[in-house]
């Protein structure tokens, strides 16, 4: 299972050397696409305007509204200059000096697999390439620029949230530093739409530089993937469908963060402390967190996925023979499930490249033990997960040749802000709690931004636990050990959590299968004909595989338990958040569940998922969005509270 | 089998009349053979026997024979772009291999042939007339045949001499169940002349080239009647006797024959002038298992249904056997001139000719060839004669690269054939050369455009002189709307070399192409692959799957199954996905109809 995985360099030991400014001024000779059609910024806006599928739409658009075509034209133009980047070197050369200053200040080191860029190198010159980042923070693009200016790659441009626009100055530095910028939603834009898919087509059709974006599409405030979406995933691929392009290369790129510097921020998000807008001055006074020790960080650079190797035998290219390829198309069903599926592959590739720490076992025991451990005993649970975690293909970063006991201590160190150690026992707890009177609610409050900001590290991991824990779950709660009733509880389980963890769809057997194979190789289970049965020693590991998945399953739990006491009435989606946070609120100071419940994430997911599976039904579309119990939701939620 | 006869006296002298009057029917007037064909052309390889390119002892690469501008003279670039091309090597020779004790004995229809002999019609069931008519020229069919293997051949081989006694055996074959497949020309390159394996009948191949005849020409109407086995040149070395021509002129018109050139669509390269087969018949005579097919009147044009023409055209010796052809003539043209023109990269020349057929103003003939083959042409350039020339091809090599900064790796040539009365042609000649100078392109002279076509008909010899040094290759075609042209060239060659690449090819592929036609909306492209085949146990298995592979990147990008190649065995399994299932369901119905026994059973198309 374990796969040889390439070897990292930490590129800050270059940058401690030598003159930040000399190597902000150095030579840049990036690798070029060898099918590169030489185009200037300024170019590519009037190839962008006149392209006959802008043409188009800009006379469709002008039929139907009746405005004039100039108009329309004018208003595209508008898109396009609010939209466009602007590439410079020169704002490059001036991240690249205040980066190196900053980076060296945040991190011990930012590691990179070598291989990876080698891979890259050899990418960039066949065929265009999309870089696909993991978005964990603020830093990842910055951090993707640095890099590939720092190896002599092409310089990306990137798509990005049109909210950082609205950071005065920064948001021009972006720009010039490759970021175009696109609106969050413009769903029925016709317009709006054409000229940003043709601005990105023929950036990637020209090689006029490598596209980055996220196919999750934000930033995870869980440290949990995503589910991706497929929008700009289209466009990058559609010059391929029609022959535009011989192949596409896309790279996923894992960048994971030892501490993330946005940790207790996204915990008091998810915990209804609203997202505070980007501005600039909100960014200096983010000057604090530099003073702060994040460890380390790492970039591996995927293997590039061929588009081409992708889409074989999947996509008949010839459906897209019979209508000139300047005409709009939306994706056919099968193009759409090609999409989902290949989304959904690269994420994964993500997660399994993610670096993990040993801080991340140390989180998971954490949470499984609220009342806290010995450190002893943690030091040797935690050797017991790691062990654990590397049999199921884990890419744990475990350094050599140190005793079990020293890792772990380290570990606490780093995230001590987090935790409270006196007399050799561990526990999470707030550290920095104002010494004033505060009320119940505000101290659950405080001790769930810590356990939801330990949980954003244990969710690192939680890809690799996935399977074999929804096995395990699907065991305790199944009536047999007849492999049909596991599989059905598997896939049912599976079913309700598919918007909360990275399930491909159509996998289910797949799945079934790893989960059975890893979970047989480390003697847990054995797998017969037509049973499944624990075996003597396999006690601790499922029990522990379950608990990993538990606080999901009780937050799910409360949410339903929300919808079957709580609401008698419609209810509109906006009200729906803040209600169940103060129902999970009442049963956390009843004791009776645990702090994740509180999470707004959770509760999204759980939202949508019994919309998914029709246990709940939405009436109207537009703003009052209101939510009724049908007849299908109590046997469907029946089972999750029977299985709790 | 050429080889012995030589041996024979009569033969030579066969051979010494054909030379002297040029012309097959005169031959055959003079009491040659039924197989006379065969005995001046190869078994196994293409054209005639006395043509070929070799290495001689100096590695100097040279034209054989007295055929062609380019027989007997040395080409010495040839083994440079040989050997750097195809990283092929001189001392690493494979050449072909003699078996012919591998054909199996004839599975003979007893009743048929009695039959057959009482009705006066020709056949044979000799060995050699049977393995000359059981293939065409894809590769894996002379390359079987150049290593010894011969596979199911042909039973016997029968020679109407008239449409009369086509129906004769068509309707013995009925009776006795055998199977027919009609032979024109043996161009084939979609392994059309294959005989099915599945096939338990006796084959009979049906050789149309008795029938060799004009009937007659209509001055009036100018329309000729002629028989369909007649073969191109015959054909138009016959007419121009009279003062007339067909303009029909494809790339294979010296071996290739009028029925057969019905039966699969066939284009010319005039055919901008003259147009294609399909526009140049007005009437067709066909057998078939239900009798004969033909329409009333000699009408330019009918609105009468369906045009029965296209059942016929196209059907690939499926329905039956074309016997006489009416088609269209033309006086013939004053003056002719070629013409080329340099542009600096594929691109700009593509879009020229997108211009040039946008304004309706294509020369008879102009194709367009990208810089592999415009490398290729120079490398077939012959021995310069005086030290003059060659100073003159310098000057020319330096204006262009030098002065007009046209990188030689990038530009690329188009070859123009200009026909008409004077006036016009000059006129006409200098439209287009103002055309081609908006998108870059400079005239380069008259001779370098009669090359170019006279490259079309030796680049087929030249496949013959690559598998004696473990080189094969082949070319394929399609033809594509304008604006995926260029996608299409640039995804099939690179579609090419990376197959190669992935099948173990140790060394790159020749992966070139060119435009042969051009239409109002869109145009041919011709692809031309090949490849060193050292190190590959199967070499044809690995020329097929990229062949293969290329096929389906056409069909992705955009481009059609065949424009003139026809489908055959080889593009079958595509049919139905490029006339849908209705479409082929409708062809099997017209088949079921026209044919319930599968008469002619070649399972060509359907």
């Amino acid at each position: 299972m374990l796969k040889k995985r390439d070897d990292f360099e930490d590129i800050l030991e270059e940058r401690r050397r030598s003159s930040d400014l000399r190597y902000a001024l150095r030579c840049y000779t990036p690798t070029l696409y060898r099918g590169l059609v030489p185009c200037k910024a300024s170019m590519l806006k009037s190839i962008v305007l006149q392209s006959d599928h802008l043409q188009y739409v800009i006379k469709q658009v002008s039929s139907e509204s009746g405005e004039s075509t100039e108009g329309v034209s004018e208003e595209a133009s508008l898109i396009l200059d609010e939209m466009a980047h602007c590439l410079q070197l020169s704002t490059i050369r001036f991240f690249a000096f205040t980066l190196s200053k900053a980076f060296k200040r945040l991190f011990r080191s930012v590691c990179v697999n070598e291989e990876g860029i080698q891979r890259l190198q050899q990418a960039v010159q066949e065929h265009p390439v999309v870089l696909l980042p993991s978005h964990r923070s603020y830093m990842d693009f910055l951090m993707m620029s640095y890099l590939l200016y720092t190896y002599d790659l092409p310089l990306p441009v990137i798509a990005a949230g049109m909210d950082f626009m609205s950071m005065k100055f920064v948001g021009e530095m972006l720009r010039m530093s490759g970021a175009f910028f696109i609106r969050r939603s413009f769903g029925g834009d016709k317009l709006y739409w054409a000229v940003f898919s043709e601005y990105v087509k023929t950036m990637l059709r020209n090689g006029y530089a490598p596209i980055e974006f996220f196919l999750e599409g934000t930033r995870s405030r869980t440290c949990k993937s995503l589910t991706p979406k497929t929008g700009l995933l289209n466009i990058v691929m559609e010059p391929f469908f029609k022959g535009e392009l011989f192949d596409v290369n896309l790279v996923p790129v894992s960048i994971s963060y030892e501490r993330i510097l946005e940790e207790s921020l996204y915990a008091r998000e998810l915990l209804g402390i609203p997202k505070p807008k980007e501005s600039t001055s909100g960014l200096l006074k983010a000057r604090r967190v530099l003073s702060e020790d994040y460890g380390s960080m790492y970039v591996y650079f995927g293997h590039p996925v061929s588009v081409r190797s992708l889409a074989e035998g999947k996509i008949n290219r010839s459906q897209y023979n019979l209508l000139p390829r300047y005409i709009p198309q939306k994706p056919s069903a099968d193009t759409h499930e090609f999409l989902s599926d290949a989304a959904f592959r690269l994420v994964r590739i993500q997660e399994e490249n993610m670096v993990l720490k040993p801080w991340v076992l140390i989180a998971t025991l954490l949470l499984q033990n609220p009342d806290g451990l010995d450190l002893s005993s943690l030091a040797e649970q935690t050797d017991w997960l790691r062990h654990l975690a590397l049999a199921f293909g884990a890419f744990l970063d475990w350094p050599d040749h140190e005793a079990c006991s020293e890792v772990v201590s380290c570990s606490l160190a780093l995230h001590r802000h987090l935790l409270s150690v006196s007399a050799g026992h561990v526990q999470l707890s707030v550290t920095d709690v104002p010494q004033v009177e505060t009320t119940p609610e505000e101290a659950v409050f405080h001790q769930a931004v810590v356990v939801l900001s330990c949980a954003s590290y244990r969710n690192q991991i939680l890809h690799v636990f996935l399977r074999p824990a929804l096995l395990a779950m699907a065991m305790q709660s199944a009536n047999s050990n007849r492999k049909d009733d596991v599989y059905n509880g598997f896939n049912f389980l599976r079913k309700v959590f598919s918007n909360e963890f990275i399930l491909c769809p159509g996998d289910s057997v797949q799945d079934f299968e790893e989960a059975c194979y890893l979970l047989m190789k480390r003697g847990v289970l054995q797998v017969l004909e037509h049973e499944i049965v624990m075996s003597a020693s396999g006690h601790s590991t499922l029990a522990f595989l379950s608990s990993v998945l538990d606080p999901f399953l009780q937050g799910y739990q409360v949410v339903c338990r929300y919808l079957c006491e709580e609401t008698n009435e419609n209810l509109t989606e906006k009200e729906f958040i803040p209600a169940v946070r103060s129902f999970a609120l009442k049963l956390i100071l009843a004791g009776n569940t645990c702090y994740e419940a509180l999470s707004s994430d959770l509760q999204k997911n759980a939202l949508a998922a019994f919309l998914r599976l029709k246990a709940v039904r939405k009436l109207c579309l537009f703003t009052f969005l209101f939510l009724c119990h049908t007849g299908g939701k109590i046997p469907t939620q029946k089972p999750i509270l029977a299985r709790l | 089998m050429s080889i012995c006869y030589h041996t024979d006296p009569m033969k030579v002298v066969y051979h010494l009349i054909y030379f002297a009057i040029g012309c097959y029917e005169t031959a055959y007037k003079l009491g040659l053979s039924l197989s006379f064909r065969q005995e001046i052309m190869k078994w196994n390889g293409w054209g005639y026997s006395d043509s070929r390119f070799l290495f001689n002892k100096k590695g100097q690469a040279e034209f054989t024979g007295k055929r062609y501008r380019l027989s007997g003279l040395i080409l010495p670039s040839l083994k440079d772009w040989f050997e750097g091309t195809f990283g092929a090597n001189l001392q690493h020779k494979s050449p072909p291999t003699v078996n012919l004790s591998a054909v199996a004995p004839p599975n003979l229809n007893e009743p048929f042939i009695e039959d057959l002999k009482a009705a006066g019609v020709a056949a044979s069931h000799d060995p050699e007339d049977r393995v000359f008519r059981a293939h065409g020229h894809c590769l894996h069919e002379i390359f079987a045949l150049r290593e010894g293997r011969i596979g199911r051949v042909p039973d016997m081989v029968v020679w109407p001499s008239c449409h009369s006694d086509v129906e004769k055996i068509v309707e013995l074959a009925c009776k006795h169940n055998v199977c027919l497949i009609p032979y024109g020309g043996g161009t084939s390159v979609s392994s059309a002349l294959e005989c099915p394996h599945e096939e338990t009948r006796s084959i009979v191949s049906l050789d149309t080239s008795q029938m060799n005849r004009i009937l007659w020409i209509d001055e009036k109407n100018l329309t000729a009647h002629v028989e369909a086995g007649i073969i191109g040149q015959d054909l138009e070395r016959q007419l121009n006797e009279h003062g007339y021509c067909t303009g029909h002129e494809p790339d294979s018109m010296e071996f290739s024959s009028l029925g057969g050139w019905v039966a699969t669509r066939a284009s010319g390269m005039k055919k901008n002038i003259y147009g294609n087969i399909e526009d140049l018949v007005v009437h067709i005579k066909m057998v078939t298992p239900r009798g004969v097919i033909e329409k009333s009147c000699l009408g330019p044009r009918m609105s009468t249904g369906p045009d029965i023409h296209h059942f016929i055209l196209g059907s690939e010796g499926t329905l039956g056997v074309v016997t006489e052809v009416t088609m269209k003539i033309r006086p013939i043209p004053e003056y002719q001139k070629y013409g080329s023109v340099v542009f600096p990269n594929f691109q700009q020349g593509v879009a020229c000719l997108r211009e040039v057929a946008r304004q309706r103003c294509a020369p008879a003939s102009i194709r367009l060839m990208d810089n592999e083959q415009f490398q290729f042409g120079h490398a077939l350039k012959p021995q310069v004669s005086s030290i003059f020339m060659s100073f003159l091809d310098g000057l020319k090599k330096f204006y262009i690269t030098k002065f007009k900064g046209f990188d030689p790796h990038h530009l690329c040539v188009a070859t123009l054939l200009f026909e008409g009365d004077r006036g016009k042609v000059l006129q006409h000649e200098k439209q287009v050369y103002d055309i081609a100078a908006k998108f870059g392109g400079l005239a380069a002279g008259e001779d370098n455009g009669q090359r170019g076509y006279m490259l079309t008909f030796v680049i087929a010899y030249l496949r013959d002189l690559g598998m004696d040094y473990y080189v094969i290759g082949e070319s394929f075609e399609t033809s594509v709307p304008w604006d995926r042209v260029l996608d299409l060239c640039r995804n099939v060659k690179e579609r090419i070399v990376r197959e190669c690449k992935e099948r173990g090819v140790q060394f790159p592929p020749l992966s070139t192409c060119r435009f042969t036609q051009t239409y109002d909306a869109g145009a041919c492209v011709y692809f031309y692959f090949a490849f060193n085949y050292r190190g590959l146990s199967d070499p044809v298995h690995v020329y097929e799957q990229v062949e293969h592979a290329a096929r389906e990147e056409i069909l992705a990008n955009g481009g059609s199954l065949s424009h003139h190649h026809g489908v055959g065995k080889l593009r079958k399994e595509w049919m139905k996905e490029s006339v849908s299932g209705v479409g082929l369901g409708m062809l099997k119905s017209v088949k079921e109809y026209v044919d319930p026994q599968n008469i002619f059973g070649n399972r060509n198309l359907l």
